[in-house]
Order: C-alpha cells, then structure tokens, then sequence
C-alpha cells in the first residue's frame, strides 16, 4: 500500500530533479493535459494515455497534467462543446466527417461528442503554450530543486522509504 | 538501432495492457453488465460465469439471474446459459447488436402470484359491487315479494278495510235506528195515555184534542219517514259495494304492478354469478401487464455525471442507429402459473434500448406448454411519442377445475367446465389500456341450486330448465380507460339465458302470487259483504217488525180518536163555529 503512495513521488522527484529534461517534462505535463481534459471512457483518452506511456516524455509530469487539468475540465467543458458543436456542425465538413466516422474502430473515440471532439481541440490549441511555458517553467526550476534535493537528501529518503516498504510488503 | 534500454519498457507495458485486457476484460464486462442492468432495471442482477471472446464477438453468460425485490431469496427470472453473438462489424463502430441470441433454461418464479394477486381494488369500486348489489336486491325483493304473508296483506288494503268498515258502522246505525223506533213507540204510548185523559171542561177538551190530533199527525210523518229509511237500506248496501268494487280493481292493479316490477336483467345476473371470477381473471391480467409496462425502459437511463455530456452529432447523410439492439433472441425454459410447471420457447425480435432509431417495434413470441397450451405474441412499439403495445395471448385448451359461481346461501350456479378457450387481446397505448378477453367454454354441465327462503328446488327446477340447453358459456370482459383503473363490462350467454330462465320463473310464480291475491281480495271483500248483508236482513225484519207493531198501534189510535172526534165536532161547531176543521 505503501508503495503505490511513494513511487509517484519518487518518479515525480526524480523527474524534475535530474533523470529527465526540461523538454521531456514539459512534453509530459503537456500530454497530460490534453488526457485530463478530455473526458474519459472512449478511445481518444486511451490514445491519448498510451501516447503518454509510449513516448519519451516525463510520466509523472503527466499524470500531475492529467490530475490538475481532469480537475479543471469541470470549467473547460462548456467551452469545449461549443468548440466541439461549431466544428462538428460546419456543413462544408459533414462529408469528410462522415467518412471518417464510418471507419472501423473510429466511434469509439467518440469524436462525434460535442465535448470530447472540443476537449481534444482545446488541448491540441494549448498543447504548444503549455508546453513552451512548462519547459521555461521546469528549465527554471529543476536546478533548484535537484540541489534541494540533495541538500536535504529527500531523494535518498524516498528511496530508502520505498525500499522499507516494499521489504515490509514481502 | 533500437534503444532497448528505452523500448523495452514501453513493451513490457504495452504486453500488460493487453494482458489486462485479456483478463480483465471477462470481470470488467461482467462487472458492467451487473452495474448497468441494475441501474435500468433497478433490480439485482447477478451472473455467475461470464466469457466474452473478441475473436468470436460472442458472449457466453451461465447463471444469470434477477433477484425478485419482493420475495427475498427468490429470482424474478434466471437462466442457465445466454449465449449472444455481437455483430463485428457494428462492434467496431461502438454499436452492440446481438445478430443471434440464445437464452436456455430460462425460469420465470413468483410473478404469476404476485399479479393473482391484486393491488387494489379498483374494479370491484368501479362497477362490479353495483351490479352485484342489484342482484342482491333482486334477489331480496324476490325473497321478501315470495315468501311475504299475502293475507296480512290483503287484510290491510283500501276495498277490504271498506268491506270491514260496513260492518263495523252498522251497529251504531242499527242502534240510532232501534233507538228512533224506541221512541216512536213511547210517544204512542204518551198519546194514547193523553186521548184517555178527560178534559175538565169544554174549552180544555178543545185543546186536548187538538194536541192529541197534531201529535198524532206528526207521529204518523215520522213514521213513514222511519219506514222509508228502512226501506232504503238495501240500496245503501248496494251503492258501497260499487265503492268496494272500485276500490278492489285499484288494489289489484297496484299489486300487479308491484309483481310485474320485479324482473331482472342480464348484465345484472352476468355481473351476479361471473363478476367475481371474472373480476379475478381481469386483475391478474391488467395487473400483469402493469407490471410488464412498468419493467420496460420507456427510455435510455441517464448515467450523466457531474461532467457535462455533450451531444453526440449525426453527420449528414448517416442514419441514426440503436447503440443495443437484439435482432433475434431465443429464449426457451420453464415457469410456474398458478402453481403449476409450463415449460416454454420463445423468440425476440427487435429489442434495443433507442427503439426510436431502429424505426421497427420489438416482436415477442412465446408458447408454453403444461397443462395447457398458451401462444402469447406482444408488440412492444416504442417508436413513437406515445408507447404502443400490443399483447395477444390465446389458449385453446385451458383447463379450468369446476366452479360454483354465486352464492350458495342465494342462488348459486355449479359449473363444470368441459373444454375451454382463452383469448386476451390488449393495446396499451400511453397509460391507456382498451382490450377484450374471451372466454369460450364447451361442453359445460350447469347445476343451479336456490336457497328455500327465495323459491328452493321449484326455482332451481326452473333455472335448471333455462339453462338445460345452454352446454357452451362465451364470457367476454371488454376493458377500456386509464392503465391504473380500467373500466371493464362484463357480457355472457350465461347471464342472459340466466336472467331469461329467473324472470321466466320468477313471472310464473309471481303471477300465481297475483291471481292467488286477486282471488284473496275478492273472497275477503265477498266474505265480509255477505256478514253485513245478512246482519242487515234480520236487523232490518226486527226494526221493521217493531214498525209494524207500532203502525198498527198508531192505526187503532186514530181509529179510537175518530170515533170520539164526531162528538167533539158537534160541541166544537156549537162553541166556535167553522174556524177549525178537523180531517183524518
């Protein structure tokens, strides 16, 4: 039980303190973004999810990403349907999005939802400002915190704590 | 060259995804399954073993169960396998459709009772009580009009009471009478007491004469009038049996309509002897299919959570389809009505959770088999704004253990039933129902029996004579109005050979009652009549014997008197001349 609490954490610290880049951290917390926005259940979140697994990209970034912007969905969600309704309704694009709903496995993404295909295009608009902020961000930051880190020895703390753990857990 | 330090990871991952998928999916899919039956049906599903294959798109189900909310530790249906073959190409496009669908052992407990037994009482408040109370009241009035003491009666009429009345005034006027001729004789007596007086002298000799002469005279006018009332007491006789007469006619008419008013319709004597059976049958079938409408999803339960759900948009030119749809369902198991085992197959066409974008109504067709045979075929329309259904249920063979219907205290009806159809027809459109049941039975034995206080066995031999020929019963129970309280009318044979053989019966012994009145009236009136008619006869002999005696007193008076008068003449004429003429 412990485990699952500390490794998040130490991932988190890692990250940010030296084992990844500013750009993969910032890549991460991007592709989070875009995960929590998007409402879950359908194909485009696991996409979404598995392109976050798949690439070189911070996972614990990630998951804070997907964590803070699931949270503010709640806000983003009406503009996300009128994003979605005036994209998915434009008449010159019915055709083009009939096909590509007619392709096998496509309704699963739920693209045709007013909300996801809105959350999906909002995320895409903010995937380069959250970016580029979140690699200013982090590349101002992980100096600071690797040497936090070590003066405290906070690292070598989460390690030993998960390594305690995991023995308790045997 | 491949980082293996970077993918190895990522495939380590990906394989436990799939791995999950792989294992979770059976668990996951059951799990949903569970979950969302729950939600729409609001009852408990449970399912023992689930087993889904992606390569196959089946779904293989044992031990599927929906627990009865009403009787614990009981099901409301479960099968023993479900076997669902999913559409691959629908699949792939987030459709469910079950091409072919087979449920086996399907067990159906407990809900044939629940709806035996009724929630309210709605039928018996809405027509059934008043007509059973007017059969009631019919049978109450007969009762009373049969077994009612016609002589108290009779005693108790206007021409009798008249008849009673002659005689019961006639002493008093026979007395008045006596009294007149009483008195007529003392005052003979009086004048003859003053004709033998002698006056003093010839003045007071005048005036005795002359008062002995007027009191003669005025006894003489009372006289014939005393005779002429005597005389005249036959005719009075006569003018009050007119009256008496009139009076009779009225009184036998006034019984007559009381009898010819006691007769009973058919509806009524149907509503008598079949209305609580009937009622029966028409609760179960209307509270069965309250709760079959009530356990349809009339529309898509809504799982919103508290995000917004957005709307899913129909691109130009695509037609919307059902997100579940069962093409074809197989169902065959077994299922207890009425405590009895049938078992049945039936086939499903056309379910689906948006009937309003597959465009068609959903097809059931049932047949169980047991003691009797049942075909039951239901369209469940759900495509437009207002939810049509249409239930057919027919039984050629029910059989149907004999009954007695009504009441055996009154009149009661043993039946026993030779071979019987059952037809039941409903649409159900909104929260109306209007529907028809039929029952047909043939080959039927009627034994009528009445209670001895309203006719006993000279009754129930009449009714049996009724209802000798009837040997096939049609019931037909019309139903019409709001799901919750349907009005039903009630319509048989049975009620109208019933009626016409009770008011047959009843007419022939009410009309005996009527003449056996008539024939009462007439003797009591004859009876009485003739009492005052011969007390009269020798009443009058006596009053007009004493008459007599008198006249003839009052004749040897005036004969004395005249005889003296010729004397008193001469010395009246000496002493005042002409100025008083006497006659006699």
């Amino acid at each position: 039980m412990l485990i699952r609490w500390i490794r998040p954490i130490r991932y988190l610290v890692q990250g940010i303190a030296a084992a990844d880049t500013p750009r993969q951290l910032a890549l991460g917390f991007a592709i989070g973004m875009m995960i929590g926005l998007a409402p879950k259940g359908n194909l485009t979140a696991v996409v979404l999810s598995m392109i976050l697994l798949g690439t070189r990209v911070n996972l614990a970034t990630g998951m804070l990403g997907a964590l803070l912007f699931s949270w503010l969905s709640g806000w983003t969600d009406p503009l996300a349907h009128r994003i979605g309704c005036g994209f998915l309704t434009h008449e010159t694009l019915q055709p083009a999005l009939a096909w590509f709903y007619d392709i096998p496995l496509v309704p699963w993404t739920a693209l045709d939802n007013t909300v996801v295909f809105g959350s999906l295009m909002l995320g895409i608009w903010l995937f380069w400002p959250v970016y580029h902020v979140g690699n200013l961000v982090f590349e101002r930051v992980q100096p600071l915190i690797a040497e936090y880190l070590k003066r405290y020895y906070v690292a070598e703390l989460l390690d030993r704590s998960e390594l305690a753990a995991r023995w308790r857990s045997q | 060259m491949i980082r293996w330090k970077y993918a190895v990871p990522r495939l380590l991952l990906a394989l436990v995804v799939l791995l999950l998928i792989y294992f979770g999916m059976n668990p996951l899919l059951r799990w949903g399954i569970e979950a969302f039956g729950e939600q729409a049906l609001s009852l408990s599903v449970d399912i023992g073993d689930l087993d889904a294959s992606l390569s196959k798109t089946s779904v293989h189900i044992n031990d599927f169960a929906i627990a009865n909310p009403k009787v614990p530790n009981t099901n409301l249906v479960d099968a023993d396998q479900i076997t669902l073959s999913l559409d691959t190409n629908a699949l792939l496009r987030r459709k469910f459709v079950v091409r072919e669908g087979h449920v086996q052992g399907l067990r159906l407990r407990g809900d044939r009772d629940e709806a035996a037994q009724p929630v309210d009482h709605w039928q018996w408040n809405a027509g059934g009580d008043r007509l059973k109370q007017e059969a009631e009241r019919w049978l109450e009035t007969l009762s009373a009009t049969l077994g009612e003491q016609l002589e108290a009666e009779i005693a108790e009429l206007e021409s009798v009471k008249l008849a009673k009345g002659l005689l019961d005034s006639w002493p008093d006027e026979y007395k008045q009478l006596e009294a007149q001729v009483h008195a007529v004789k003392a005052r003979i007596e009086n004048l003859r007491t003053l004709f033998h007086t002698r006056p003093d002298n010839v003045a007071s000799a005048l005036q005795h004469y002359q008062k002995t002469l007027a009191e003669l005279e005025h006894l003489q006018q009372e006289m014939g009038d005393l005779a002429e009332q005597i005389d005249r007491l036959p005719d009075r006789v006569e003018s009050d049996r007119y009256a008496i007469l009139a009076a009779t006619q009225q009184d036998v008419r006034m019984l007559e309509e009381r009898f010819a008013s006691i007769r009973i319709d058919q509806e009524t004597i149907t509503a008598y002897f079949l209305g609580p059976e009937m009622g029966r049958r028409v609760v179960a079938v209307t509270e069965w299919v309250r709760w079959v409408r009530a356990h349809l999803p009339d529309e898509e339960p809504d799982f919103a959570g508290d995000r917004l759900e957005g709307v899913n948009i129909l691109f130009a030119g695509r037609q919307p389809q059902p997100d579940f749809l069962i093409e074809s369902l197989r169902l065959d198991g077994e299922t207890t009505i009425d405590g009895k085992t049938y078992s049945f197959a039936a086939a499903a066409a056309g379910l689906t959770n948006q009937p309003q974008f597959y465009g068609r109504p959903a097809e059931i067709r049932a047949q169980l088999v047991g003691d009797a045979t049942f075909e039951v075929h239901a369209l469940l329309d759900r495509t437009g704004e207002t939810p049509f259904d249409q239930i057919v249920i027919n039984c050629p063979d029910l059989a149907l253990p004999g009954v007695t219907l009504g009441r055996k205290d009154s009149i009661a009806l043993s039946i026993r039933p030779g071979n019987t159809q059952l037809w039941i027809g409903i649409n159900l459109s909104g929260d109306r129902i209007a529907g028809t049941m039929l029952l047909k039975q043939s080959g039927v034995e009627l034994t009528p029996s009445v209670a001895e206080r309203l006719g006993g066995q000279r009754l129930a031999d009449n009714l049996a004579l009724a209802a000798e020929s009837l040997r096939e019963i049609e019931i037909q129970v019309d139903l019409a109005g709001p799901l919750d309280h349907p009005e039903w009318v009630l319509r048989s044979n049975l009620g109208r050979s019933l009626s016409e053989g009770l008011n047959r019966a009843a007419t022939a012994e009410l009309e005996h009652r009527r003449n056996q009145a008539a024939q009462l009236v007439q003797v009591q009136i004859d009876k009485e009549l003739n009492k005052f008619r011969n007390r009269l006869a020798t009443d009058e002999e006596i009053l007009q014997t004493r008459l007599r005696l008198s006249q003839s007193e009052i004749d040897q008076l005036g004969q004395l008197i005249a005889q003296r008068v010729p004397s008193a003449d001469k010395i009246l004429t000496k002493a005042i001349g002409d100025r008083l003429p006497l006659r006699f």
